[in-house]
């Protein structure tokens, strides 16, 4: 019987556990029984084998010492949980590290090593293949044969439980207590490492907000006053948005498939053919030359790759420079339909079974194909498989606010998590570049859709409509230039709000045929990201109605509103930043949202009411900003809702001078609500004032090893610190090493090969030099791309492990964001406005510097 | 104890010169060194400063009946070096018996105390007719090669012993024969060719001119940088059998 | 030397795997055993051998051609 029910492995290994049960610790036959039947429940629905549980098992070791020799019996459990209780009411001081640094390994194995178990027994190691292996072998396709009636019926069961919690009216003192029970639980689950505690944050926010939302819609509202109810719909609709967000991207990010590559055959020969083509309308040759040279550059037999640069401006040096390098040159008369018409007519005029697509400013990879391919061969219906749009140079809120590298920036969350999450849900879509797409699924769809100005996301929706399924690869293959100003990073968000807004209208993924509901729901939520304009407004002013019109807005009151909206914002806050924290920083998606939101909300508003007007406009790239300065025309919303939620301010301080008595609360709700506003406000502010960027050509960070030989036959070696296309800057190992205007040899990596490149020294500051390269012949540069910007490794050196979330850190870094935003503002004010404020600063008593 | 034998495939790779480097370098990785010279030319001991008229040499206290050890010097705690002597008035060094050498050798390295040295280096002529015997003493065999078209010609006949690696020495990316010469022997003799490449530079050069060994004329080069990291790949191969 | 000498090598062969880029980028990725294939190289390889008439000649030898 049990041989139906359990794998033949599952059985041996379990029937170890016992024999060690019994045997090794003496354990009676039924306890013995009891515990493998509990262990084997536990491994295989927590993964207790991987490192994080391992480390936990490690720091509870020692507290559980003497129970864990003691011979097992049945009522263990007991034991254990009267040992916790001791611990958690009389023991003072917990062992081990601090939950804080989960990362301290060292520390943790010192701990370890002074316990009871300083290595894993044999049995638990192979108890940890068998729950592995049981793993892997539970794929998709074993679990859709199963019988799935029970699955349905205890999730109708849960969801009849869940529908009674949220829809259950309580009194304040027992919806008191049932948040803090819920907010305990999520505070300990939080902890556990593993899936299953995601899944039970993720339960446990939905419950909450669901709850959140249902009291809000059945008794917050004012239907006497017109004005408390206007304002009060208003903001029950940005909240709805909001929670229906909340929710789809839980679903969305539900399991990141992490999908790896697939091989390719051996035998070269049956590799496909490829078509790489590089659109591009009206960048300089500089931005596309590295682009083109390391396409050339890429590991497939030359012969099946086709390389063609799609120019749609027509410009004859870039037919010189195709041809000089060898790759095809496709052109037309007219420009309809931008990019999507330019690829459409490649398409006409070539005929490989795959097309490589990639903008012009994002330069590929040596591995691209191989690591993208290989999916193609494997799966027949595969109709698109996407990879990152990893960036070599910092985007606008990088740049701006100097933090490069430093926590992930705006597209991690997309790029690392989204999309990754989507691909579970066969719905990773098209992103315009570093994809490869297959011919005959472009052709059923009769190629890149045209109707929208977002033609990428548009033509994967018409993809998997017709059965086509799309991958995701999370390995960056390519990396290019970010947006280099604010206004054009706005720009381009424009761009991609109105697109989705056309294709909500047009072609609405929610209704229509060929797909599923999860690929539904997945696109839904990609097209209501970029309607958060409105909502988002709403939210930046929704406490002024109260401040300033004094129209309540919540008809509750404030110890009520406290008791559902705290734990509302605690469980998003806390399973957001468990799901997210490696991608995005808790409280900066508030900041993303402020700056965009004033600009996205007209024309994504235009274009769901008139999805066919409006114009597509290029996304600037490659520019120059001169120097420091502060973009007042960007800014100009920011300050008229910082002077909104000012005039808040001050409206709340009257009030609680003059209002009556009983309004306190809510005043200092609103007022808290308000400051919390001008905090992100701020943040906004703070990224328009543009920083300085003088050089034309894009300097990439690295720290690679490379060496300099000088032309009397000295070398040396030294750090490459950043590269651009013509020059590098470099660190030798002490200075006075080199001279301006010396010539000497550049060696570079390349693979396992060794290149030089000529090059001449134009700035030299102590050890640090500068260079720049000599002309190079076709291969020497192709060379040169595929030793530096086209490298595998690129993204890999960069190391982008960057410090886990904790909330409260990062809420403090956001309040100093806004803090240096409001400090930019009278840097960059002008004098008249400025000289006021100074004056009036003059008044404020400062610690005087000492004098040594 | 290991001991690690330089032979260069022909004359002039500059293998003298790298193992005073090498030596110095396992020095100051705190190894205990000891150099013996089995080439008759007497080069070695130059790289370590030793004075061109001291003429003693383990060869010379042979015939001299004198005790071979007894002609060590010392550079430093950890770095002895055994020079090969030249005999008076002879512009020629004599040629050696080399079966003789070789089993005088192998009997005197197994005498020696193992936790003395960290690591014996020799340096072994490029000579045709040595004995097969001679690479009975050392544990690790290092050819040393230069990038061109004459060992080229020479690996295709060259008989590769257990335990020997090749070594590429002043290597030069500038050279487009040289850089084909290492994809080349990088995909033919990827099994034995050692993954560092000491590369050129006129530092080595410079380094006999001032008697010292290439890191303590200059530490910095790109040739000492190499130096270190043969090392350091010596070393990991030292663990790894 | 003996002939066990010669069949039984004492010591692990000088490099296992390239040191370069990919393999930065398959240890990172954790691809384990991913077969790349170094395309470019491979195609450099025989314009290399190409160039010089003597590797051309020396290039005959078994070795060359199976790798």
């Amino acid at each position: 019987m049990t041989s139906l029910l359990f794998k033949p492995h599952l059985l041996q290994g379990m029937r170890r556990h016992y024999r060690d049960l019994r045997h090794r610790r003496r354990a009676g036959p039924i306890t013995a029984l009891v515990y493998c039947t509990v262990w084997l429940l536990g491994w295989t629905l927590l993964r207790l084998e991987r490192p994080a549980w391992q480390r936990l098992s490690r720091r509870l070791a020692p507290v559980f010492h003497r129970l864990r020799n003691r011979r097992p019996g049945i009522a263990d459990p007991l034991r254990y949980l009267i040992q916790a209780l001791w611990l958690i009411l009389w023991k003072p001081r917990r062992p081990g590290p601090s939950v804080g640094d989960r990362d301290s390994a060292p520390r943790c194995d010192r701990t370890s090593s002074r316990s009871s178990s300083p290595h894993l027994p044999e049995w638990r190691r192979r108890i940890a293949d068998l729950a592995s292996r049981l793993d892997a072998s539970s794929g998709t396709e074993q679990v859709a044969t199963r019988t799935t009636w029970p699955l349905w019926a205890m999730g109708m069961l849960a969801g009849l439980m869940m529908t009674l919690v949220i829809t259950q009216p309580f009194s304040l003192g027992a919806q008191a207590i049932f948040v803090m029970l819920l907010a305990a639980v999520a505070l300990l689950v939080q902890r556990l490492p593993g899936r299953l505690a995601t899944l039970t944050l993720i339960v446990l926010s939905v419950t909450v907000s669901c709850r959140y939302l249902w009291w809000r819609y059945t008794s917050t509202l004012n239907w006497n006053d017109p004005l408390d109810v206007t304002c009060g719909l208003l903001l029950l609709g940005a909240e709805t948005y909001t929670w229906l967000v909340l929710l789809l991207g839980y679903l969305q990010t539900l399991w990141p498939l992490n999908r790896p590559p697939v091989a390719l055959p051996d035998d070269t020969t049956r590799w496909p053919l490829v078509d790489l083509m590089i659109p591009t309308y009206d960048e300089s040759l500089d931005v596309v030359r590295p682009t083109v040279l390391a396409a050339l550059g890429i590991d497939w037999p030359h012969d099946r790759l086709r390389i063609h640069l799609l120019d749609d401006g027509r410009r004859p040096a870039f037919r010189e420079f195709a041809d000089s390098v060898g790759i095809g040159y496709i052109t037309r008369d007219e420009n309809r339909h931008a990019k999507a018409g330019n690829l459409n007519h490649a398409l006409t005029v070539t005929d490989a079974e795959f097309v490589a697509i990639f903008d012009c400013d994002h330069v590929p990879q040596r591995s691209f194909l191989q690591m993208t391919l290989g999916w193609f061969l494997k799966d027949s219906r595969l109709g698109l498989i996407q990879t990152p749009h990893h960036f070599f140079s910092p985007d606008p809120f990088e740049r701006n606010l100097g933090r490069f590298r430093r926590m992930p920036n705006e597209n991690t969350l997309f790029y690392g998590l989204v999309q990754d999450g989507n691909d579970l849900w066969n719905a990773s879509f098209f992103c315009g570049s570093c994809a490869v797409l297959r011919r005959s699924a472009l052709e059923a769809i009769g190629g890149f859709a045209v109707d929208t100005v977002t033609e990428d996301a548009h033509t994967s929706l018409r993809l998997h409509r017709h059965g086509f399924t799309s991958a995701y690869l999370r390995l960056p293959q390519a990396a290019g230039l970010a947006t280099e100003s604010l206004s054009a990073h706005i720009g381009q968000r424009i761009r991609w709000a109105r697109g989705m807004a056309q294709i909500f209208r047009l072609d609405n993924p929610l209704t229509g045929p060929g797909l599923n509901l999860a690929q539904r729901l997945c696109y839904l939520n990609a097209m209501l990201h970029f309607l958060a304009g409105v909502p988002r407004l709403i939210f930046l002013t929704a406490p002024l109605a109260f401040l300033l019109l004094h129209a309540y807005i919540i008809y509750a009151p404030a110890v009520a509103i406290l008791l559902y909206v705290i734990p509302h914002m605690l469980h998003s806050g806390i399973t957001n930043s468990r799901i997210q924290g490696r991608y995005r920083h808790s409280f900066w998606s508030e900041v993303y949202e402020a700056v965009l939101a004033w600009y996205i909300a007209r024309p994504t508003t235009a274009a769901l009411l008139n999805p066919r007007k409006g114009t597509f406009n290029v996304t600037a790239k490659g520019g120059l900003i001169g120097k420091n300065y502060f973009d007042w025309t960007i800014s100009r919303p920011y300050l008229l809702l910082i002077a909104l939620n000012l005039a808040g301010v001050v409206a709340a301080a009257w009030r609680l001078y003059a209002g009556p008595f009983d309004e306190v609360p809510t005043v200092l709700v609103s007022l808290a609500w308000t400051l919390y506003n001008l905090i992100i406000l701020g943040g906004a502010v703070a990224v328009a004032a543009e920083a300085r960027q003088v050089r034309r050509r894009h300097r990439v960070e690295v720290a690679l090893p490379a060496a300099i030989e000088l032309t009397d036959g000295h070398a040396y070696p030294c750090t490459l610190h950043d590269y651009a296309e013509g020059g590098v800057g470099l660190s030798m190992p002490r200075a006075g090493l080199l001279a301006i205007d010396q010539k000497v040899s550049l060696l570079l990596h390349l693979g396992t090969r060794e290149q030089a490149f000529e090059a001449r020294v134009t700035n030299v500051n102590g050890a640090r030099a500068g260079l720049e390269l000599a002309a190079m012949t076709l291969p020497e540069h192709i060379d040169y791309i595929q030793a530096t910007f086209a490298r595998a490794d690129t993204w890999t050196l960069w190391r982008d492990n960057f410090p886990e979330d904790r909330p409260m850190q990062s809420f403090a870094d956001i309040l100093a964001l806004g803090m240096e935003g409001y400090r930019r503002l009278l840097l960059h004010a002008p004098r008249r406005l400025y000289a006021p404020l100074a004056w009036l600063g003059s008044f404020a008593p400062r610690r005087e510097a000492q004098r040594v | 104890m290991r001991v690690m034998a330089l032979q260069g495939l022909r004359g002039g790779t500059g293998t003298t010169s790298l193992l005073a480097a090498l030596a110095e370098s396992l020095t100051r990785a705190g190894h205990n060194v000891l150099c013996i010279d089995l080439d008759p030319r007497n080069q070695l001991r130059l790289h370590f400063n030793h004075p061109w008229q001291d003429d003693s040499g383990w060869a010379v206290a042979e015939r001299a009946d004198a005790a071979w050890h007894e002609m060590a010097f010392s550079l430093g705690d950890r770095l002895t070096f055994l020079p090969y002597g030249c005999e008076e008035g002879i512009a020629e060094p004599l040629e050696p018996d080399w079966r003789e050498v070789a089993h005088v050798w192998s009997q005197r390295l197994a005498q020696l105390d193992p936790q003395r040295y960290d690591w014996i280096l020799i340096d072994i002529p490029n000579h045709s007719a040595l004995p097969r015997q001679m690479r009975n003493l050392a544990s690790l065999w290092l050819t040393v090669v230069n990038a061109d078209a004459a060992c080229h010609a020479l690996l295709a006949k060259h008989p590769i012993g257990v335990d020997e690696y090749l070594l590429i020495n002043r290597f030069s990316p500038r050279s487009l024969l040289q850089n084909d010469l290492l994809a080349v022997w990088q995909r033919r003799h990827a099994d034995w060719l050692v993954p560092c490449s000491i590369h050129q530079d006129e530092a080595m050069f410079e380094a006999l001119a001032h008697k010292r060994s290439v890191l303590g004329h200059r530490s910095d080069s790109l040739a000492s940088r190499d130096v270190q990291r043969l090392a350091a790949w010596l070393q990991t191969r030292g663990t790894a059998s | 030397m003996s002939l066990q000498d010669l069949i039984a090598p004492r010591l692990p062969p000088a490099q296992s795997k390239p040191d370069d880029d990919i393999r930065a980028l398959v240890d990172n990725a954790g691809l384990g055993d991913f077969p790349y294939r170094n395309i470019h190289q491979q195609e450099r390889l025989a314009a290399d051998l190409e160039r010089w008439p003597l590797l051309r000649e020396l290039a005959g030898s078994p070795a060359e051609t199976t790798a």
